[in-house]
């Protein structure tokens, strides 16, 4: 295991302080290329991957080691969103789609500022697509920029991935 | 013994475990402060020092003090192996001496070692953790080293089988007090779901691999607990998160109960559910949870009084589970 907190740190400044959306997104990416990629067992197999009718950021293979992985579907997309506002349901349910046609029940999506639509103010955004999904054994999980910084391990992350995991059994994302 | 001492509260303890790693050190005492970073960084980084030969003893403060300084300080999901405490973590993966900091009101910690014991004074602590902070400068790190030496008496016999027994011991006393409750629950009403709950809950913790991961919140949608089941690709593969409904009836449970556990499961996508009761299953109901994994795919894993008198330790009640979970599977056939 090579993680670094520093590199992890850095490549967060850099999805943070870049300016244009090409940079934005690049810089998110790489983040994400990154802090998947040093997971034993996982696997960046695709970036950036163009298959028909959709485009896929981040396409991970898992060989089930690591602790939430080991639940996890043998191919996991990551879908990467460094926006300045929250992601919005037609967005979410096009990730949602995604998983579908490629027939994983794990994905991450990472939306620099969260999505729209808390169960909590009646809202009717992206958490109540998320949770609709869970029927079909489907596990998306949604990562904030914001939580990604707190982190400080690796094993910070596994526990991260986890909460999120079940805070949409309970319709919350926190 | 005292060769090659190093000791460190600064940073997350990764980088003083990686030069250990890189160089010929084969002893190593660490004092380990309560901090979560160090926590993680134990976590992460001894297993592997322990496997490249290097004998490794922590000087560290008492658990439950180190629950009160750090939140996740007792979570089994920092560790590796499901480790119910840092003792744990250390015990398992490290073959070498735990020393622990007890917390007393009168005299803030006790160092207990083998048979000994050894009251510090807060002065004496902050005396210590002063020029910890300091770790990188090479005089202060030589200065602490004398210090702790000769304040600690780090030259002791192994004492990692009695820290196991000890813990062990602990942990089988919460399991008998959990089943106790859920055999003889409190005659009145209002109690019962409460102390059946808790009850749950510490059963629940007490289960090797089984971590909570959410209470409350998640009665909104029909369960009473979330927990990770971190042996999901070994023994008990049961999909995660699983929920669990605890039932304190006075009345045994009815097909009624497990066909509202089967709907709810069904609309998390949930392959296994637990039902802890305080009574047991009418025999419709023990046929309802045979039809929900045979028709709707849905494991519901039952943990009754004749279940749990069955299983005298936390292990057996996993095993149990296995057991019951591939009777599920034959029948889902």
């Amino acid at each position: 295991v090579t993680w670094n907190l520093r590199r992890h740190r850095s490549l967060i400044r850099s999805c943070l302080t870049a300016t244009t959306s090409a940079d934005k997104g690049k810089a998110l990416e790489d983040f994400l290329e990154y802090m998947f990629g040093e997971f034993g067992g996982v696997t960046v197999q695709h970036r950036d991957l163009r298959a028909p009718a959709q485009e896929l950021d981040l396409v991970l293979y898992n060989d089930q080691l690591e602790q939430f992985f080991k639940s996890a579907s043998a191919e996991i997309i990551v879908e990467a969103k460094n926006w300045a506002t929250p992601v919005g349901a037609p967005e979410v349910n096009w990730f949602l789609d995604k998983m579908r046609q490629r027939g994983v029940t794990h994905g991450f999506l990472v939306a620099a500022n969260g999505v729209t639509g808390q169960t909590l103010d009646r809202g009717d955004g992206a958490i109540d697509a998320l949770y609709q999904v869970l029927q079909y054994g489907m596990r998306p999980v949604v990562l904030t920029l914001d939580d990604l910084s707190a982190i400080r391990s690796q094993a910070e992350l596994l526990v991260l991935f986890k909460r999120r995991s079940c805070a949409l059994f309970a319709k919350r994302l926190l | 013994v005292r060769a090659n001492l190093k000791i460190s509260t600064w940073g997350d303890g990764e980088h003083l475990l990686r030069e250990v790693a890189a160089s010929a050190v084969k002893r190593l005492d660490l004092l380990a402060p309560p901090s979560r970073r160090w926590t993680l960084g134990l976590a992460s980084l001894l297993p592997a020092l322990a496997d490249k030969g290097v004998l490794i003893r922590v000087l560290m403060p008492d658990p439950d003090y180190l629950g009160e300084a750090l939140p996740y300080g007792r979570h089994p999901a920092w560790f590796p192996e499901a480790a119910e405490s840092i003792d744990d973590l250390i015990r398992t993966s490290v073959p070498g001496l735990l020393l622990r900091l007890h917390r007393r009101a009168e005299a803030p910690f006790l160092l207990a070692v083998d048979d000994r014991e050894f009251l510090v004074s807060w002065p004496a602590i902050a005396t210590i953790q002063a020029p910890i902070l300091q770790i990188t400068q090479g005089r202060a790190t030589r200065a602490l080293t004398a210090y702790i030496s000769n304040l600690f008496e780090l030259i002791f016999a192994d004492s990692a089988e009695a820290v196991a027994a000890d813990d062990s011991h602990r942990s089988q006393a919460a399991f008998t007090r959990a089943l106790e409750v859920l055999e003889r629950p409190s005659a009145a009403t209002a109690r019962r779901g409460a102390q059946a709950e808790a009850a749950a809950l510490a059963l629940l913790e007490s289960l090797p691999g089984f971590e909570v991961m959410r209470t409350s919140p998640i009665k909104d949608v029909g369960f009473d607990f979330l927990i990770w089941n971190a042996e999901d690709s070994t023994q008990l593969r049961t999909g995660n998160p699983v929920p669990v409904q605890v039932k304190a009836y006075s009345r045994r449970v009815g097909s009624d109960a497990i066909k509202q556990i089967q709907a709810l499961a069904k609309r998390l996508g949930a392959q296994t559910t637990l039902l802890i009761s305080a009574t047991e299953l009418t025999r419709a109901a023990q046929e309802a949870v045979s039809a929900a994994a045979r028709e709707a795919g849905v494991a519901i894993l039952v943990l009754t009084p004749a279940g749990l008198a069955e299983s005298a330790s936390p292990q057996a009640v996993q095993a149990y589970l296995s057991k019951e979970l591939e009777l599920l599977g034959r029948r889902s056939l």
